[in-house]
């Protein structure tokens, strides 16, 4: 859902930058304050696969097509919104200079729906149902209320920019994306087990508050299940 | 980086080269959510202000080959541009003198 060059006025790309580079501002603090070394290769090998699922357009009914955006999948692999915000830009920038794929003025309007909008609310949204569903049913819900959230948002986003009717747009982008919200939900579950069994020490719910040691012997607790 | 590091980009590069030779194949070609919906609602479609490389993830002359070779080169780039920024800002201070 790379909204295109055009749709929206300049003066409102304008402000979505401007949120853009703040969100970006908090990401780079996050990862000044807690992206480890070893945490480095995920998150480019995270970049590179929400850029490849991106481009596997899923049939949906309806006679349209839908893809994961990842942004749930970043939140909760590092617990940190700001994570998602800072991957999806690296994505969203990749795909707007080399693949015309979402416009260049634009750039800030998608990072805001996919990576921030996206990025908060799964994070949220698994931290509150984590205690209730257990974490793989949380990341789930999370991951689907991402993703139709911030279809939602994008189509405010088209109301505001005068290109879409506000009630038509969201029925619509809400109907779509109901469906390529569960591609998202089962795509988001499957690498985030995946992940649990072959590197639980780069999952951030495998880690304790307090870094460093501790965080070596929970992960191999965890690996020694 | 670690051998599991290294595991782990391979394993992930792999995962990611095999969607870029599936997805010209298999992926949808029916517009996507939003330009359905600006269908629906009759939005006009707008030249792009600017000419990329690789338009639509396609290389002119070649057809299913240029899609995965064009998918390819996206996540090789994205790949790369993401671990040098992860690198630039990641965690100067060791665990106990950051708060």
């Amino acid at each position: 859902m790379h909204i295109p060059d055009g749709f929206i006025p300049l003066w409102q790309c304008a402000i979505y930058y401007v949120i853009m580079i703040v969100a970006l501002y908090f990401s780079l603090n996050w990862a000044r304050k807690n992206l480890d070394e070893r945490l480095i290769p995920l998150m480019a090998v995270l970049a590179a696969g929400i850029f490849a699922i991106m481009s596997m357009n899923m049939p949906i009914p309806f006679g349209t097509s839908g893809h994961m955006l990842g942004g749930a999948l970043v939140a909760i692999v590092f617990l940190a919104p700001e994570a998602a915000v800072l991957i999806l830009f690296i994505v969203l920038l990749v795909q707007a200079l080399i693949f015309g794929d979402g416009g260049l003025t634009v750039l800030g309007a998608n990072v805001v729906n996919m990576g921030l909008v996206g990025g908060v609310v799964a994070f949220f949204s698994f931290k509150a149902l984590q205690k209730f569903t257990g974490k793989y049913l949380a990341a789930g819900i999370a991951a689907w209320l991402s993703l139709f959230i911030a279809s939602e948002v994008t189509a405010v986003q088209m109301w505001l920019a005068g290109t879409f009717p506000l009630i038509e747009g969201l029925a619509m982008m809400g109907l779509y994306h109901f469906f390529i919200g569960i591609i998202e939900a089962i795509l988001t579950v499957v690498v985030l087990i995946a992940l649990d069994k072959v590197r639980p020490d780069l999952l951030a719910w495998n880690r304790k508050k307090n870094m460093g040691e501790k965080t070596l012997e929970a992960s191999e607790e965890v690996a020694a299940k | 980086m670690s051998t599991k590091d290294k595991y782990l980009v391979i394993a992930g590069v792999i995962i990611c080269l095999v969607i870029a030779v599936m997805s010209p194949f298999i992926a949808s070609s029916d517009p996507d959510g939003l330009e359905k919906s600006a269908e629906d609602v009759g939005v006009p479609e707008v030249e792009a202000s600017y000419e990329s490389p690789f338009p639509d993830y396609t290389i002119e002359g070649l057809d299913k080959i240029g899609e995965i070779a064009a998918l390819a080169i996206g996540i090789i780039i994205t790949l790369i541009i993401a671990y040098i920024v992860a690198l630039l800002f990641k965690r100067r201070s060791p665990p106990e003198a950051s708060k």
